[in-house]
């Protein structure tokens, strides 16, 4: 208690707030066998740490389960927790996609915008504002969530592999992490509206035997990042667009969140 | 700001009036860091008795006490931020402490009502984790209990609009099935019949079953039914009669209770064209002799153990909850015998009281009736074994 309080008190010193909540599909196991049940939870955090988030209709406007035989729906009961709680289909790569309705969140002042910006590799919004001469507090952003988590179920197949599931931006790996060892890491692609997007960062938190690590990485021209795997374990990929909101909606900022979670076994 | 840390807020923009009303109130604490999206408080309400409500409350219960709500949304919520964070850091047993002084407050705010007649809410447990990792919300259980009218029907949910939103479920009586689910605004109000949420009585239970057990006998039952017609033609006499009822009747009940405690499991595949041939059976067999062999009854107790097996494969389709279990299967296995006592009588109506003294009964009635259910029963033989 008294060190959690030391830290706290350390952190309120330093005033690090990273302002920033991920949000993701958190599987409760990343393979599993054909015939065996699939479950999710929607989770919003810091630093792969989160909270469920319960399934509410009213909010996404799309949750599915893409597989070899197609897409289906998640359907659930409002409250319900996991959220997704299904019987896999047989074998073959499971893709959970989650896509939200808006949300908005108010900046009470610039510092906060400017945390974010940096965390979010977003820098360029910060001379975007003010040449847009936009006010430097009270000001507010929308912002989108499209989560997505891979699962696979029964052993790797030819036809196994992730594939854009039609999110406004969307994270979509090349290559399948289940499949075997990708010494060079695992390229993902992100695409805006279906069109790769070249040069934003893409977060990389991986989490191992309780260790917890972020680096950053960008996509290149062709909206490709690299992802390092060494050490295994499981995954979540972040990354952030953020466009100027339509001057109608009275919001400064419109965002959306793509998020990709998978595991890889410890070479 | 002061030197404190930035402070933010979110709010809703969903298409909805109620996601507009507010949503995810993300709460960036100065002094230590720890943001918690805000997520709606989950109500289930369930019945384990007649008249014996329970309430299920999960929530973030640090935020109801300091009073983060949505009323906060844009300017206050600041101000509750190091009260929150200082509860959410407390022991379960302090915070308990903190929580109990609060609940007078939180009983007033829950406005649930049944016919329109407010549920007086007693907190029967609180179920608050261990304080763990700060960097996420803590989610408590809260449970109530409340004696209501057992006849009541209509539930109304309303949450005090200064808690924010929430789910408001309905659990299926005498299990944990959700059988209703809805999301309910920032002082929004909810209405639903209590439909299968409702309990009943051991009495409405048994005499549910009572039908159901009927109904599987007549009319659904012609299997059953061709047996039974098969054990009365043996003989137009009451005591054969009697003697194969009584023993088919003691073989099935057994197997049924056997069958639906999951004790004894046989599939459908291997007893479903074991009936048939029972039927064939009992049918040949009212050809070639006219009176009850002794193995006759033993042969029946057999296929009155497999008709049980049957029965208990429906029952357990059915449902049965563990609530009522025993009142369930006795009024169950006693529709079943009313279905069977049914069949007789119409046959003695129809056939055995006007003809069973003619000399031609058993040459006219009994062999060609039984011919045509053996072959019936043959026919139902080879279509469940293909």
């Amino acid at each position: 208690m008294v060190r959690h309080g030391a830290i706290g008190l350390l952190l309120a010193l330093i005033c690090t707030t990273a302002s920033a909540h991920e949000f993701w599909v958190e599987p409760e196991s990343f393979r599993v066998a054909p015939g065996e049940r699939v479950r999710a939870e929607l989770k919003v955090g810091q630093d792969f740490k989160g909270n469920v988030f319960p399934y509410l209709r009213d909010r996404f406007v799309a949750y599915r389960v893409t597989g070899r035989a197609g897409a289906s729906e998640v359907s659930s009961y409002d409250g319900a927790s996991p959220s997704l709680d299904i019987k896999s289909a047989d074998a073959g790569l499971t893709i959970v996609s989650y896509h939200s309705t808006a949300d908005r969140l108010i900046y009470r002042d610039w510092e906060t915008f400017l945390k974010y910006t940096d965390y979010e590799g977003l820098t360029r919004a910060v001379a975007e504002h003010r040449a847009r001469g936009l006010p430097e507090r009270d000001f507010s952003e929308t912002y989108v969530r499209c989560a997505k988590a891979l699962i696979q179920v029964g052993p790797v197949g030819e036809d196994d592999r992730d594939r854009p599931v039609g999110m406004p931006l969307e994270l979509v790996a090349l290559a399948n992490p289940y499949a075997g060892p990708l010494p060079g890491g695992l390229p993902v692609r992100l695409l805006w509206q279906g069109a790769p997007m070249a040069d934003t960062q893409v977060a990389v938190f991986r989490q191992s035997g309780g260790n917890l690590n972020r680096t950053v990485t960008r996509t290149g021209a062709d909206g490709v990042a690299t992802v390092p795997l060494e050490g295994g374990g499981r995954f979540l990929l972040n990354a952030v667009r953020l466009d100027p909101a339509d001057p109608n909606t009275g919001d400064e900022w419109h965002s959306h969140w793509a998020s990709l979670t998978f595991a890889v076994a410890d070479e | 700001m002061g030197g404190r840390c930035p402070t933010m807020t979110w709010s809703s923009v969903g298409r909805t009036v109620r996601s507009v009303a507010l949503l995810a109130l993300l709460l960036a604490f100065g002094h230590s860091a720890h943001a918690h999206e805000l997520r709606p408080a989950i109500a289930t309400v369930g019945f384990d008795a007649p008249g014996r409500l329970q309430l299920e409350l999960t929530a973030n219960l640090e935020a109801l006490v300091a009073g983060i709500g949505p009323q906060h949304e844009d300017t206050s919520a600041a101000a509750q931020a190091p009260e929150y964070d200082r509860l959410r850091a407390l022991s379960p047993d302090e915070f308990r402490a903190a929580f109990d002084a609060f609940a007078p407050r939180l009983i007033e705010g829950i406005d649930l009502r049944l016919d329109g007649k407010r549920v007086p809410l007693a907190v029967r447990a609180v179920e608050i984790p261990e304080a763990g990792d700060l960097d996420l919300a803590r989610i408590s259980t809260l449970r109530f209990a409340a004696e209501v009218d057992r006849d009541a029907r209509i539930l109304t949910w309303r949450f005090d609009p200064a808690f924010g939103e929430s789910v408001i479920r309905l659990a299926k009586a005498g299990s944990n099935e959700i059988i209703y689910a809805v999301f309910v605004g920032a002082g929004a109000e909810d209405q639903v019949a209590l439909g299968d949420a409702r309990p009943k009585s051991a009495a409405a239970v048994f005499a549910d079953y009572l039908v159901v057990g009927f109904e599987h006998i007549v009319p659904k039952g012609l299997d059953h039914i061709l047996f039974v017609v098969g054990l009365f033609l043996l003989s137009p006499r009451l005591r054969p009669l009697l003697w194969q009822v009584s023993s088919f009747t003691l073989a099935h009940t057994i197997t049924l209770a056997l069958g639906v405690l999951g004790i004894v499991s046989v599939p459908p595949s291997i007893v479903e064209p074991l009936i048939a041939a029972s039927i064939v059976y009992v049918a040949v067999e009212n050809i070639l002799t006219d009176h009850l062999q002794r193995w006759r009854l033993a042969v029946v107790f057999a296929f009155g153990l497999l008709h049980g097996l049957g029965f208990a494969g429906v029952l357990t389709e059915f449902g049965l909850t563990p609530a009522h279990f025993v009142s369930g299967l006795v009024g169950f296995n006693l529709g079943v015998e009313l279905g069977q006592l049914t069949v007789i009588a119409a046959c003695f109506l129809v056939v055995g009281l006007w003809f069973r003294s003619k000399a031609w009964y058993r040459r006219f009635v009994s062999v060609p009736a039984s011919a045509a259910i053996a072959l019936v029963g043959f026919y139902w033989f080879i279509i469940r074994v293909i």
